[in-house]
């Protein structure tokens, strides 16, 4: 292609870029990067400290509720324990992931990494949402009076409904968090990845 | 990290930054966003030089790390407007060895690199910076095979958009 073969003798030609002093070059390294992966790093330390004060936030309401005996009680007085070992586990497995980023690696290799940090986040906050979802059902099923004699379907089905579009709700809070994050953030990633899924697989 | 290093890093750079000035060129239209590229693909070369060992070519390190900060890491802080920005970067050309054909088609070629998508132009990038298929591939992280028909393919398409 003559076209590439010009541009090539040019591209090796080229030297009317600004010079750019010693001095110049001092200042910028020390400045703060604005890359994708700090904001990855900010927004996911961001996330951890909500959850973690939302974990705490519901552990408070559990026991205002009268559950003793009951065996789903287990689950929710112990939930704390369980949401602390989860975070740690989630930080830990966090942290790992992004000591892994290194821009020195293969496009590919890196565009992995931080996704695969990305996702350890991603990870954390759908097992709290899971969590969230067992202490709500928990409630519910402690709320029931279970004794026939007691038991009123209109009322079962009252607090059924309420529990599911409460949790309705949580996931469209977070899906719609995710298309704003995920708009901003990983979109080029993405879409940068999979243009080099495609070279691998369709050739 | 120490001076002695800090002033090497600065060094070294500064001989080199043509090599970063050439990926800014080519994943940027206008000169904000240019300097702006030039600034953290500096700033993630010097974060990483403490590992950077002596065996492997500076220059090699560096268009890899140029090109995945532009490919992954930076983000525009403006939105493009294609239509003026292209304009706008083939003023910056300076054309005085080239005869005006010649002028013209690179005028075309830069025209149709800036309608390449991201890995694309860092395809092009190593072709032009004479760098082999072996290396082309492991910067990429794709197999050396389809390297070389991808960037057939990228061929057939920039002919296609210099000839519709």
């Amino acid at each position: 292609m003559k076209e590439l073969d010009l541009l090539k003798k040019h591209w090796n030609e080229q030297k009317d870029f600004p010079k750019v002093s010693k001095n110049e070059i001092n200042k910028m390294i020390h400045k703060k990067s604005s890359s994708i992966v700090k904001w990855i790093f900010i927004i996911s330390v961001i996330e951890f400290l909500i959850l973690n004060l939302v974990s705490y936030f519901y552990s408070f309401k559990e026991e205002e509720l009268i559950l003793k005996g009951k065996p789903i009680s287990f689950i929710v007085e112990n939930i704390d324990y369980l949401s602390a070992a989860i975070s740690v586990f989630f930080i830990i497995l966090f942290y790992l992931n992004y000591k892994k980023i290194s821009v020195a690696d293969s496009t590919k290799k890196l565009i992995v990494q931080i996704l695969k940090t990305k996702k350890t986040v991603n990870y954390y906050i759908y097992t709290n949402l899971v969590a969230l979802a067992i202490v709500l059902i928990a409630v519910a099923l402690s709320i029931i009076p279970w004794d026939s004699n007691e038991l009123n379907i209109s009322h079962t089905l009252v607090i059924i409904g309420a529990i599911i579009i409460l949790l309705l709700i949580f996931v469209a809070i977070i899906w719609l968090y995710y298309k704003v994050v995920y708009g901003l953030l990983i979109k080029k990633l993405m879409k940068n990845y999979k243009e080099l899924e495609k070279i691998d697989t369709d050739i | 990290m120490n001076k002695h290093l800090e002033t090497e890093f600065i060094n070294l750079l500064d001989k080199h930054q043509n090599l970063i000035h050439k990926v800014c060129r080519l994943y940027t239209n206008d000169e904000a966003a240019h300097k702006d590229l030039f600034q953290e693909i500096s700033i993630q070369l010097w974060n990483a030089y403490p590992k950077f060992r002596g065996d492997a070519k500076f220059t090699t390190w560096a268009y890899r790390i140029g090109l995945n900060t532009a490919i992954s890491l930076y983000r525009k802080k403006t939105k493009d407007i294609p239509t003026t920005s292209i304009d706008f970067s083939i003023h910056r050309f300076e054309y005085t060895e080239y005869n005006n054909e010649e002028e013209q088609q690179l005028k075309l070629m830069y025209q149709a690199l800036q309608q390449l998508n991201d890995i694309e132009k860092a395809l092009v990038f190593l072709y032009l910076e004479d760098k082999n298929y072996q290396e082309i591939a492991e910067t990429l992280g794709i197999s050396e095979v389809n390297a070389r028909v991808k960037m057939n393919r990228i061929k057939t398409k920039l002919k296609q958009i210099l000839n519709p």
